[in-house]
């Protein structure tokens, strides 16, 4: 409704000033990351032949790659947060569906696609479950993901025998060789094409995106606006088309620019946040989601099937943490028991990042893209950084990780509190 | 006035974002005076509330308290310098003891250096006693009902040596007689030499209680006169600006078809006690037609219309029939479908979802009409939602602020907008006025005929007598879950209604 907008102030530095600040507060997260990408190229380390690592495309390639499972799980968590819940079970989910998958294709000799299905299965079973106890048997969500946790992980070490599912490692086994593993396991992790279309391709997002911020934000460009479209129900329907049109050309063109450098694991990893982020903002379910997680009695009372809602919400995560076990398995060439052990602690500092509440009801799932974002490239400049010569060790890791996590939540609640 | 004010406000301005909230604002508070600060909702009542305590931050104006300037930064500076806020969300710690909320954040210690709980019961006792609510303050707060956890704060305030004590409609979640009790302690509070200010929508209160009234309007000071010298016409002259001719536009009532019948209709109480909430109620409400219920609390009048909307699932015994057609009604979505709303007595637990936005919180009923099978498109959301936001006057700066941010009134009209949103034929009003200024509800009751002139059915439960006499086509009474009376609108009195109320 930008008529019922308050108006603008008058042109001026000041008040220019003003509105890039308020507009730096409104997008915090991706400011953050911006900010996080120039540190990134200020000390995350040189190439050989001196320069940033940041500036290299493989740099970028390999945050997305190395923080897959990560993003995966976190597009589940996202929803499962909105409604003021919490899936603690996500990381035991997704060793279970691991090893699944891995006994499937490597023990038994099942079809990749059909072992896929099954271990995802099996993971929206687990989150079925989850979301059952939730909501109908009135369970807290700590409570029922934390038992799933333990049983997932249980479940998993008891069908492998405590022990990790590689080729020929047992008489039974299907498999006897690595060179006899199905191709998904190498597929799912190398880049889809070795020659890449030119990253110009790049540039026509970006000029959509430039043109949609100067419509969207800038004096002129709003009164340019009004004039092309005006405010009668077909302009506005006309105004709506163009910029979904203008958003699907630059998505779709940016996926089709980097399809060539990224691997199906990542490619998993963005289209999962990207497909939740428009499932969360456009369908009836992700309102409703909204609705619970602000006020659960309120929404019930205007008619919301709140059980369904979060039952569905925790299938998706669910699902999720299959997949993500399966991205995990080929990652590894074996499914281990042990895969994803403390991956829900990530996922959920990814959330918390960008900006999603724990209590519920606020935040969204392209805030959690973003925050998915920042913990990746952060963990990458803390491998790449040198002290005196020497790489940062795991324990120094883990305590910036832990401060980062912190600053960030400051700067949400800074922001909350002044609202 | 010979004598220095215990508190004197001057020239206070605040503005938030730019909006100015407070112009130059006074007021002045005389010690053991019982002082009404009334206006709109809106008017800035709050947001001079929230400097007195601290809360907030002037832009500019003095503060000063018995004689000496203050400057209140945080809120323990207000609670240092003798300010006690008693909010309408009480802020006890419900499952800590009565003592220990008294004595929250300055517990007495022994030697040692623990918690010395002799000390502390022996205190909490004396103070509410003196209040005359003698209870066991070793229990848990929640274990008492929401007039004597009120009387818990006034006993913490006054622990804290408090002498201007803030009460934020304190009646609002009170039955009459509770709200009684609390005048009576309010009377003795003055009689100590403590002052109250005090702030309310309900004209008979400020009348029963106050000496003297300050009015604001749109962030002004308007006026003070003591209560005696202030007619009521003129108080909501002051306060709304224009003259109100009448609070309650009357309505031609021409009954058409029978909207709803009910039969027998028995709830349990949630406790799972066995006992009922509702025993054997039965009405009809025809098109057209305003059907007033009256019950103090505990009547089981809320219970009654949360079970017509299937809000406690299946109920123990009875039927409805809507139409004619025999419905059973079972959850909230079925109750939608069948066209009758609910607009519950308390917005802000159960009428709205205060972290989403107006529009969002308007359709949030009618997801379904906002686009194809599954989605919600924005232009049909919108599209759906003006004309409603148009007919209610919605004041609010954008539909995309959070609801929270609106004043009561609106965010009322709001949930109203969304209820109005389903078409539905049968609307259930549980308190539609309650917390919300004169203007509003003049507004309301006006939507209200405007609804039954299109053939709707309304049962309503109001607390104020006055509304429900003025409103009411047929009037029925509930005491303990049972019907008590059906009275027409001839022979409903507030004497006939109390009476009927308290017998069994």
């Amino acid at each position: 409704m930008d008529e019922l907008r308050p108006g603008t102030e008058g042109p001026g530095s000041s008040s220019l000033a003003r509105r890039a600040l308020a507009l730096a507060g409104e997008y915090r997260g991706p400011v953050a990351l911006v900010v996080v990408l120039v540190v990134g190229i200020l000390i995350g380390g040189r190439t050989p032949d001196g320069r940033p690592v940041f500036l290299t495309g493989s740099t970028h390639v390999s945050v997305f790659f190395e923080y897959a499972e990560y993003g995966i799980l976190a597009a589940g968590m996202t929803l499962v947060i909105l409604t003021g819940g919490i899936d603690l079970s996500v990381g035991s989910v997704l060793g279970l569906s691991s090893v699944i998958f891995a006994i499937l294709t490597l023990g038994c000799g099942w079809s990749s696609q059909w072992a896929a299905l099954a271990a995802a299965g099996v993971g929206a079973v687990c989150g079925l479950i989850n979301g059952i106890l939730i909501s109908r048997l009135r369970f807290q969500p700590f409570v029922a993901t934390l038992a799933m946790m333990v049983v997932a992980r249980g479940l998993a070490k008891q069908v492998t025998g405590h022990r990790k599912i590689a080729p020929a490692l047992d008489p039974w086994y299907h498999v006897r060789s690595l060179s006899e593993m199905p191709p998904i396991y190498k597929g799912m992790m190398s880049p889809l094409a070795k020659h890449g279309i030119a990253v110009t391709v790049l540039v026509v997002p970006a000029l959509i995106i430039v043109a949609a911020a100067f419509f969207r934000y800038t004096v002129t460009g709003r009164a340019l606006d009004a004039r092309l479209f005006g405010s009668s129900p077909a302009g506005r329907t006309a105004r709506a088309t163009l910029s979904i049109g203008a958003w699907a050309i630059a998505l779709g063109l940016t996926v089709w620019g980097l399809a060539p450098y990224l691997q199906p694991a990542s490619f998993l990893f963005v289209s999962s946040l990207l497909l939740m982020a428009l499932v969360v903002k456009v369908t009836r379910f992700g309102r409703h989601l909204y609705a619970i997680g602000g006020n659960e009695e309120a929404a019930r009372l205007s008619g919301v099937p709140v059980a369904r809602s979060k039952v569905l919400a925790y299938v998706l995560c669910g699902l999720f943490s299959g997949l993500a076990g399966i991205v995990t398995t080929c990652r590894l060439q074996l499914g281990n028991p042990e895969a994803g052990a403390t991956y829900e602690l990530d996922a959920i500092a990814a959330v918390v990042i960008g900006g999603t509440s724990l209590m519920g009801g606020r935040g969204s799932v392209a805030l959690t893209l973003v925050g998915a974002l920042i913990m990746g490239y952060a963990n990458k400049i803390l491998s790449n950084i040198q002290i005196h010569g020497q790489f940062l060790q795991d324990g120094a890791k883990l305590l910036a990780k832990g401060m980062i996590i912190v600053l960030a939540v400051l700067v949400q609640e800074a922001r909350r509190r002044r609202a | 006035m010979a004598e220095e004010p215990l508190l004197r406000m001057e020239g206070i301005c605040k503005s938030f974002h730019g909006v100015h909230a407070l112009r130059g604002v006074r007021l002045d508070v005389r010690r053991g005076e019982v002082h009404s600060l009334v206006g709109e909702n809106g008017a800035g009542k709050s947001t001079l509330m929230r400097i007195l305590g601290g809360a907030v931050t002037l832009d500019e104006g003095t503060i000063t308290l018995r004689g000496r300037g203050q400057v209140f930064r945080a809120p323990k500076d207000a609670e240092a310098a003798g300010v006690a806020m008693i909010h309408q969300e009480l802020s006890l710690v419900p499952p800590m003891s009565v003592a220990e909320n008294v004595f929250l954040g300055r517990e007495p210690r022994t030697r040692l250096g623990f918690v010395d709980y002799a000390a502390m019961r022996e205190h909490s006792e004396a103070l509410l006693a003196e209040l005359g609510t003698p209870c066991d303050v070793t229990r848990p707060a929640e274990a008492y009902s929401i007039a004597t956890q009120q009387m818990v704060e006034v006993a913490k305030a006054l622990g804290r040596e408090a002498d201007l004590i803030v009460m934020d409609e304190p009646t609002s979640a009170l039955a009459e007689a509770e709200a009684e009790r609390l005048f009576e302690v309010i009377r003795r509070l003055r009689g100590r030499g403590v002052s109250v200010v005090y702030i309310s929508h309900k004209m008979e209160e400020i009348y029963a209680i106050s000496d003297r009234v300050t009015v604001l309007r749109d962030g002004e000071w308007i006026g003070t006169a003591p209560v005696g010298e202030l007619p009521q016409e003129r108080l909501i002259e002051w306060m709304v600006g224009r003259k109100i001719e009448q609070l309650f536009p009357k309505h031609a009532a021409e009954p058409g078809a029978e909207l709803l019948r009910v039969d027998g209709l028995c709830v349990d109480t949630a406790d799972g006690s066995g006992r009922r909430a509702v025993d054997g109620a039965s009405l009809t409400l025809r098109a057209g037609e305003i059907v007033g219920l009256a019950g103090l609390r505990g009547s089981g009048c809320s219970e009654l219309l949360g079970a017509l909307f299937g809000r406690y699932g299946r109920v123990a015994a009875g039927s409805v029939a809507i139409r004619g057609r025999p419905v059973s009604i079972t959850r909230p979505a079925e109750a939608i479908a069948n066209g009758i709303a609910l607009l519950t007595n308390d917005r802000k637990t159960t009428g709205l979802v205060l972290s989403m936005s107006v529009l969002h919180n308007a359709t949030l009923a009618s997801l379904s009409r906002a686009g194809p099978p599954g989605c919600v498109l924005r232009d049909r959301e919108l599209a759906l939602a003006q004309p409603f936001m148009d007919m209610l006057s919605v004041r609010t700066a954008s539909v995309d602020a959070e609801v929270s941010a609106l004043s009561g009134g609106n965010q009322q009209k709001v949930a109203l907008a969304k209820w109005l949103m389903t078409e539905p034929s049968v609307l259930l009003l549980d308190e539609p006025t309650r917390g919300i200024d004169v203007g509003a509800k003049a507004e309301i009751y006006e939507l209200m005929n405007t609804l039954v002139a299109q053939g709707k059915g309304i049962l309503l439960i109001t607390s104020e007598l006055p509304e429900l006499l003025a409103m009411s086509d047929r009037i029925l009474v509930m005491h303990r879950g049972r019907m008590t009376a059906e009275l027409n609108r001839d022979e409903a009195t507030q004497e006939r209604i109390m009476a009927a109320a308290m017998e069994a």
